[in-house]
């Protein structure tokens, strides 16, 4: 099958992860657009469990559409490692990052959440909105922060503010979170 | 309507019409926003630089797409194996 869209590309990596029990779940724009006001991405980022093994099957079985980049990287807040897949076609970016032992990082892989897509064909893991939350708020950048006020004004009633406040205590966030739900 | 008010009311509008859409709409409507906002993009470059050729249009928007791609990743990623000169540049 050659894959017209981003989301296609996408379905078919998750298709993989599931079909070989693979934990993993989707974070970045995807996670935030699911839950906020949708923005344009050109990427979709994962979490998962065991990297090694995805990128074996990504190899052996996704095909030469799918470019596995050589280069290791090293992400800077909880120091894990990112791997990146393009797939070629329409440059669409795969980051693939390994569950690392981050207090955090565990805690929202634990409470992820299985939904049903019908567009990315079956189930795709989530994680909560507080998690989204509180991940793109140590992040900081200026996308993230924006993606924090979106994901607020959807979700504003429904959200656990307590467990949220837990952890950005921890992060040391709780002045931006408390300064982006004023300004809402 | 002052532009403060403006803003807030279309902020508050984009919320109302994402609550109207289905998580699954959101999950996945990222990339097919993005190619609108490039077709968008691309005809408003070429608009501006009506004598560059569709090659020097393209060459511009990858530019601009390395800008952003950048930005976002210089501060939060070190390359593995990475020699001083390659962090050198990084930092």
């Amino acid at each position: 099958m050659t894959a017209k869209d981003g989301n296609e590309a996408l379905a078919e990596l998750v298709a993989l992860l599931n079909q070989h029990d693979i934990a993993y779940m989707l974070v970045g724009s995807y996670s935030s657009n699911a839950y906020g006001i949708p923005r344009a991405t050109k990427d979709a980022d994962l979490v998962v469990a065991t990297l090694d093994k995805a990128f074996e099957l990504i190899g052996a079985s996704l095909g030469n559409d799918y470019q596995a980049e050589s280069q290791l990287e090293f992400e800077l807040i909880t120091g894990t490692v990112r791997r990146v897949i393009r797939f070629a076609p329409i440059d669409f970016v795969l980051e693939c990052f390994q569950l690392s032992d981050d207090a955090f990082d565990q805690s929202r892989f634990n409470r992820r959440v299985a939904i049903e897509s019908s567009v990315l064909g079956g189930t795709v893991w989530l994680p909560t909105p507080e998690d989204v939350i509180v991940q793109k708020l140590r992040w900081s950048r200026p996308q993230d922060l924006l993606d924090v006020e979106n994901v607020m004004m959807v979700q504003m009633d429904s959200l656990d503010w307590h467990y949220i406040r837990r952890w950005t205590d921890l992060h040391g966030t709780t002045s931006a979170l408390d300064q982006i739900r004023g300004d809402l | 309507m002052d532009p403060l008010a403006l803003s807030t009311e279309l902020r508050r509008s984009k919320a109302h019409r994402a609550r109207q859409m289905t998580l699954d709409e959101r999950l996945t409507a990222g990339p097919m926003l993005y190619a609108e906002q490039m077709r968008l993009a691309r005809s408003l470059v070429a608009g501006l630089h009506p004598n560059w050729t569709d090659d020097q249009v393209d060459a511009e928007m990858f530019r601009r797409e390395d800008l952003i791609r950048t930005r976002n990743t210089k501060k939060y990623y070190r390359t593995a194996l990475a020699t001083e000169t390659a962090l050198a540049k990084q930092s």
